[in-house]
Order: structure tokens, then C-alpha cells, then sequence
């Protein structure tokens, strides 16, 4: 037993330095918490810069793939480029938190950066999870470190109002989700993923649709889709800014990490199987449960994308604004998912991918701009663009490509998800999409209009390119970069992704 | 039926009826206070289930855990946000349109439940695991369960550190 746990350790490097890191922190700051000299962000962004690295020289052992620590997780390259999405995103708002003026970070530096490596932590276990036990105990390490950091103003009203929503709404979801983990564990007997692949070909139909409808509540819930979304604007305006493009990107990416490896293993391994297995009791009832997914899954796709879309239309307030868009983000991903193909999940991972950094560079604007207007309402943005060109016109190009305009990245994004929907003869579920997208465009463009188009200073005041220090241009620069690039040359990315998902192809 | 099967029958069905009714109380009473009173002898009746279930360490811990500290931290609560704990708390969501919305998320909940659990049939011997459970579960947290186990002592620790700097003075 010893030498197993010795041997799942060795690929276990990236993780093993994170939980260290979580202590070192938390250790740290109760040593020099006096100290005048702030060193927790530093000291994060050492951490993640060596998890990022431990995790690209684990390489090797992923390809390698195999299950680790009595078959609870399993270590392999699909994982890999959801942890790099993870560390990345958090090593971003590290820096984010750092750029922000104004937010007061000296009282509680030590538990900001503790809990956001725990919450990261939990995702890297998340990702990996083949056993609905870890599954559900790397949701919950997510769940709890994020309702504080929500909280973490504490004289702010609407800061302590958002978290006590995120608890209620997350605890709910979370015991729905158990309940259903229970009736599988009940059914299958197993909480081990390809047990329940092998053994829910026993539940009756009935059965496998409330099941999967309540197991399903709690990956809605961690990726903001419709009906588990109204906590979602809420928390977006009430958190510290930096923490809302955190909430906005990693537990999203996690979620749907979770829910494609869920999906695969339990549900399409067994399309998979069909061609294999020899026992045909097993294979008889196999549409059953994938056409329950299909359906769940395609209808709360819909709903989310649409809901998200035109709940956002009459925003005034930007954090909002951006919380209905990445609701409507979830929603054109789910599509991905819906078909259960190795085409759309592909799809759903490059996207993630280039929803890292636009949504990550969009928040980045807003918290650069709304220091300049003083305001996150969208009213007190009128002709900003003129007096601060350089973030703005950022903030334009982020938000046309959150649009999916050619040619910036999240055109290809969401090219390669509609390309797989109609590949797959899903062509009613392509045109709600590209319907949703051209609805997207009005509140999108109306931000862009309103920094540029209105109360524009008359006369000679335009460009007045002061106040944007040469760090948060920097930063901004490294979210442009990809926005740019990856839209004109995303080969290198595609690679990346049908790498990371060969684990799957049996 | 033996005497002794009448009698452990006795004792289900007393343990079963102590859950089910005290847990209408929790769910029906206008008082606060009674509620959480009420939850004490769910809790007892839980625990007493649990161990028909051959569980016997999850029957202590609930009695220690839930009894011993979930419910003296409500009854904590409740004796310090409300003014007069005794008094009835009084709000009648008298609102037509979040009854009929409850009632009916109520129904089909009842429907899909149904729909789950008639069509099985429960004909199987139940599994027992005999009076070592808690050396069983023992072994499985520290071998087969390690990882899980170490991830809830992460949790543990966010939900320490939260709580202290909620709980501090500014």
C-alpha cells in the first residue's frame, strides 16, 4: 500500500507543491504580518510559477497516463491543459489584485492568497477526479474558499450580501448534486467512474433522468448555467473585482473539466464500448443514458445562452454586464458538449482556452477604467475612450472577441463549436447559437459606444494618454497578445488541445 | 416472528417514527426555537437509524457532531440575532405566487422520487458488513481514501482561515 502511495506521489509534484505553497503562505503571513512590506502576492506568484513549471516537466508521466492513489484521480494530459488553464488564470489575477489601487489588501493578504491557492487546489483535484467522491469533495474545496473571497470586504454591504447568496444558492445545488451522487452510489454501487459506466446500464429510464437531472444541477451550478445562474451577477458585482475574473474563468474551466471527464467516462466510454464489450446485456440499454445527457444538457444550453444573452441586454452596470455574458458564455460551451463527440468537446477545450484571456483581459479593462471613472456603471464611462485610448481600445478589442468577430480569437473559438454541431447534423442547436451571437453584439458594441461614441470632449482635449502605468500595460499586453494572435494562427493550440484529449480516444 | 425480531421491529419502527415526526416539526412549526428543538430528536432518530444500517461509527459521530455541535451552534445563533427567541416568528409568506411555485417544485420532486424508487425491486438481501466498521472505515481512509481525506483537511483549513478573519475585529 505504501509503495502505491509513494509511486501516485511521483506524478503528483504540481499538486503536492500548491498544498506546500497554501502553508507557506498562511505561514508567512502570521510571522511578518507586522511588517510593513507586503510579500504574500509575490510570494504566490513564485509558487504558481513553480507548480506551472512542475506540472510542464510531469509531461512525460501524463502521456504516460494512469490512475494514481487507489484510483481516485488520474493524472493525464487532458487534466494537464485544464491545471495550466487554472494556474494560469490564477497567476493573472495575482497580478490583477496586485495593479488594482485602492483595494486595501493590507489586512487580510495572508487569507486573500491563501484562499485563492486553496480554491485552485481544489480544481486541480477537480480536473482529475475519476470517482464521484473526490469529485464532490474538490467541488466543496472550491465552493467554501470561494463564498470568503466573495466576502472578503468586509465594510462593504454588497460584498457580505453577495457571499451570503453564493452560500445559500451554493449549498443548495451542492446538496442536490449529493443526492443524486447518493441514488447513483444506491444503483451502481460503485463511485468509481467506470464501475457506474459498466453498472447504470441497469437503471431504468426513469431513473437515469433524475439522476442525471440532479447530478447535473451541481455542474451547472459551478459553471453558471440556467436554472443555477441567479447567484451569478449577484457575486460578479458584490466581489473584489480581481476575484470576479477569477470567479469568471478557473471554477467555470473546472467545471466543465469535470463535466466533459464525467461525460466521457460514464456516458460515452460506453458508446465506446460497444464496439468491444461481448456481453450485449450491457450494450442494450446504452442510448438510454446517452440520450438523457443529450437532452438535459441541450436544453439547459439553450436556456442558459439565450437567458444570458438578453438578461444582459439592459445592464448599466459593467460587472453585471460581464456576469450575463460569461452565463451566456456557458451556455455556447454547453453546445460543445451536447453532441458527446471527441469534434465538440475538442471545441469546448480550445474555447476555454481563448476565454481565458479575453474574459481575464476584459476584466483587467474594467478595473483599469472603472479606477479612472471612478464607477462601474456604464454611465459615468461616456467618453472615457478619448481621455484613456490605450485601455479602451483593449476593452473594445476583448469584447468584440468575446462577440466571436473575425479575426480575433473568439471568432475561431466559437467557429470550431458550430463547425462540430453542424458536422454532427445539430443544425437547429447551430443557428440558436449564431442567433445568440448576433444578439451578443448589441450589448457588447454599446459598451464600445459609449466609451467612444458618447459625451466625446469637444476640441483638442482628445488623448490625454496619461495614468496607465507601464506594469498594467504590460499585462494588458500579455492578454492582448493571444486575443490577437491566436485568432490569425491557433494551430499551435488545436495541437495542444487534441493532445491534451487523446486520453480519451480508447 | 421470534420475540427478538418483534422487538427489533419495535425498536425500527420507534426510531423511524421519532425521525419522520420530529422533522415535521422542524419543517411546520411557526417557532424558531421549537424547530431547532425539534431537530435534536431528528438528529437522535438519525443516528438511531444509522446504526440498523450497521453503521455504528456514523451513528456516534452524528450523535457528537450534529447533536453535540451542529445544533447548539443554531440554538447559539438563533438565542443571539433574535430579540425574543420564544416569540413566533410570525412571517406568513401569505404571497400566492411563491406558494403555488413551492407547492408545485414540491409535487414534482414527489413525481420524480416515485418515478426513481416504485419500478425497483428491493427483493435483494441487504448487505452487512458486521460490528467492524469503524476499523474498516479506519483502513479505507488511510490506504484506499487517502487523497480524498487529505483534500477535506484543505477544506477545513479555507473554512478555519474564513472564519477567523470573518470573525476579527477590523
Amino acid at each position: 500500500m505504501l509503495e502505491q502511495v509513494l509511486k501516485s506521489i511521483q506524478g503528483f509534484h504540481p499538486e503536492a507543491i500548491l498544498a506546500g505553497g497554501i502553508l507557506l503562505v498562511i505561514l508567512l503571513d502570521a510571522i511578518f504580518r507586522h511588517r510593513q512590506k507586503r510579500f504574500a502576492g509575490m510570494l504566490t506568484l513564485v509558487i504558481l510559477a513553480f507548480v506551472m513549471a512542475a506540472e510542464v516537466f510531469s509531461w512525460g508521466k501524463y502521456t504516460a497516463g494512469g490512475r494514481s492513489f487507489s484510483d481516485l484521480i488520474r493524472q493525464d494530459t487532458f487534466g494537464f491543459y485544464f491545471k495550466m488553464l487554472f494556474a494560469g488564470a490564477g497567476f493573472l489575477v495575482v497580478l490583477f489584485t496586485e495593479l488594482q489601487q485602492g483595494f486595501d489588501l493590507r489586512k487580510m493578504e495572508g487569507e486573500y492568497y491563501a484562499l485563492l491557492l486553496i480554491s485552485l487546489l481544489g480544481m486541480y483535484l477537480l480536473v482529475s477526479a475519476v470517482n464521484l467522491l473526490m469529485l464532490y469533495v474538490a467541488l466543496e474545496m472550491i465552493s467554501i474558499s470561494s463564498y470568503i473571497l466573495t466576502g472578503m470586504i468586509k465594510d462593504n454591504r454588497r460584498s457580505s450580501e453577495a457571499a451570503m447568496k453564493y452560500i445559500l444558492f451554493g449549498a443548495v445545488s451542492s446538496a442536490i448534486m449529493l443526492y443524486g451522487i447518493s441514488m447513483l452510489y444506491g444503483f451502481t454501487g460503485s463511485l468509481d467512474y467506470g464501475m457506474i459506466s459498466i453498472k447504470s446500464a441497469g437503471i431504468h429510464s426513469a431513473g437515469l433522468l433524475v439522476i442525471s437531472a440532479l447530478i447535473l444541477a451541481g455542474f451547472a451550478y459551478k459553471i453558471a448555467g440556467v436554472p443555477f445562474h441567479s447567484w451569478c451577477p449577484d457575486v460578479y458585482e458584490g466581489a473584489p473585482t480581481p476575484i470576479t475574473a477569477f470567479f469568471s474563468v478557473a471554477p467555470k474551466a473546472a467545471g466543465f473539466g469535470a463535466l466533459m471527464r464525467f461525460l466521457y467516462e460514464t456516458v460515452v466510454g460506453k458508446v465506446l464500448l460497444k464496439d468491444a464489450a461481448s456481453d450485449f446485456n450491457n450494450i442494450r440499454m446504452l442510448p438510454d443514458t446517452t440520450l438523457v445527457w443529450v437532452l438535459l444538457l441541450s436544453l439547459v444550453s439553450v436556456l442558459t445562452m439565450t437567458y444570458g444573452n438578453f438578461a444582459a441586454l439592459k445592464q448599466t452596470n459593467i460587472k453585471r454586464l460581464l456576469a450575463y455574458s460569461s452565463i451566456a458564455h456557458a451556455g455556447y460551451m454547453l453546445m460543445g458538449v451536447v453532441l458527446m463527440t471527441k469534434e465538440g468537446m475538442q471545441a469546448v477545450m480550445f474555447y476555454l482556452g481563448i476565454y481565458l484571456f479575453m474574459n481575464l483581459g476584459a476584466f483587467l479593462c474594467v478595473i483599469l477604467i472603472s479606477q479612472k471613472a471612478g464607477s462601474e456603471n456604464l454611465e459615468d464611462w461616456k467618453g472615457i475612450g478619448w481621455k484613456y485610448p490605450l485601455v479602451c481600445v483593449s476593452m473594445a478589442i476583448f469584447l468584440f472577441s468575446l462577440t466571436g468577430l473575425p479575426p480575433l480569437a473568439g471568432f475561431i473559438g466559437k467557429l470550431y463549436i458550430f463547425a462540430a454541431l453542424v458536422e454532427a447534423n445539430w443544425l437547429w442547436l447551430a443557428v440558436i447559437g449564431v442567433l445568440n451571437s448576433v444578439v451578443s453584439l448589441y450589448y457588447y458594441a454599446k459598451v464600445a459606444k459609449i466609451m467612444f461614441l458618447e459625451g466625446v470632449p469637444a476640441g483638442d482635449a482628445v488623448a490625454e494618454t496619461q495614468g496607465l502605468p507601464a506594469s498594467s500595460a504590460i499585462v494588458i499586453f500579455i492578454l492582448l497578445m493571444p486575443v490577437v494572435v491566436l485568432g490569425i494562427w491557433w494551430g499551435g493550440l488545436k495541437q495542444l488541445v487534441a493532445t491534451a484529449f487523446s486520453v480519451f480516444t480508447v | 416472528m421470534t420475540a427478538g425480531q418483534i422487538l427489533f421491529n419495535v425498536v425500527f419502527y420507534f426510531f423511524a417514527l421519532l425521525t419522520i415526526l420530529s422533522a415535521s416539526v422542524v419543517a411546520f412549526s411557526r417557532n424558531i426555537l421549537h424547530s431547532a428543538f425539534a431537530l435534536l430528536f431528528t438528529f437522535w432518530g438519525v443516528a438511531g437509524l444509522y446504526i440498523f444500517s450497521d453503521a455504528q461509527f456514523l451513528a456516534a459521530a452524528q450523535v457528537l457532531i450534529y447533536v453535540g455541535g451542529i445544533l447548539v451552534l443554531i440554538l447559539f445563533a438563533i438565542m443571539l440575532t433574535h430579540r425574543n427567541p420564544r416569540e413566533d416568528s410570525g412571517q406568513e409568506s401569505n404571497q400566492s405566487s411563491s406558494v403555488i411555485l413551492a407547492s408545485g417544485i414540491t409535487v414534482l420532486v414527489y413525481i420524480a422520487l416515485l418515478a426513481v424508487y416504485l419500478p425497483v425491486n428491493w427483493s435483494g438481501k441487504a448487505a452487512s458488513y458486521g460490528t467492524m466498521t469503524t476499523e474498516m472505515l479506519g483502513t479505507a481512509l488511510t490506504r484506499n481514501y487517502l487523497i480524498p481525506f487529505e483534500a477535506v483537511s484543505m477544506l477545513l483549513l479555507a473554512a478555519l482561515l474564513g472564519a477567523a478573519y470573518l470573525a476579527r475585529r477590523k
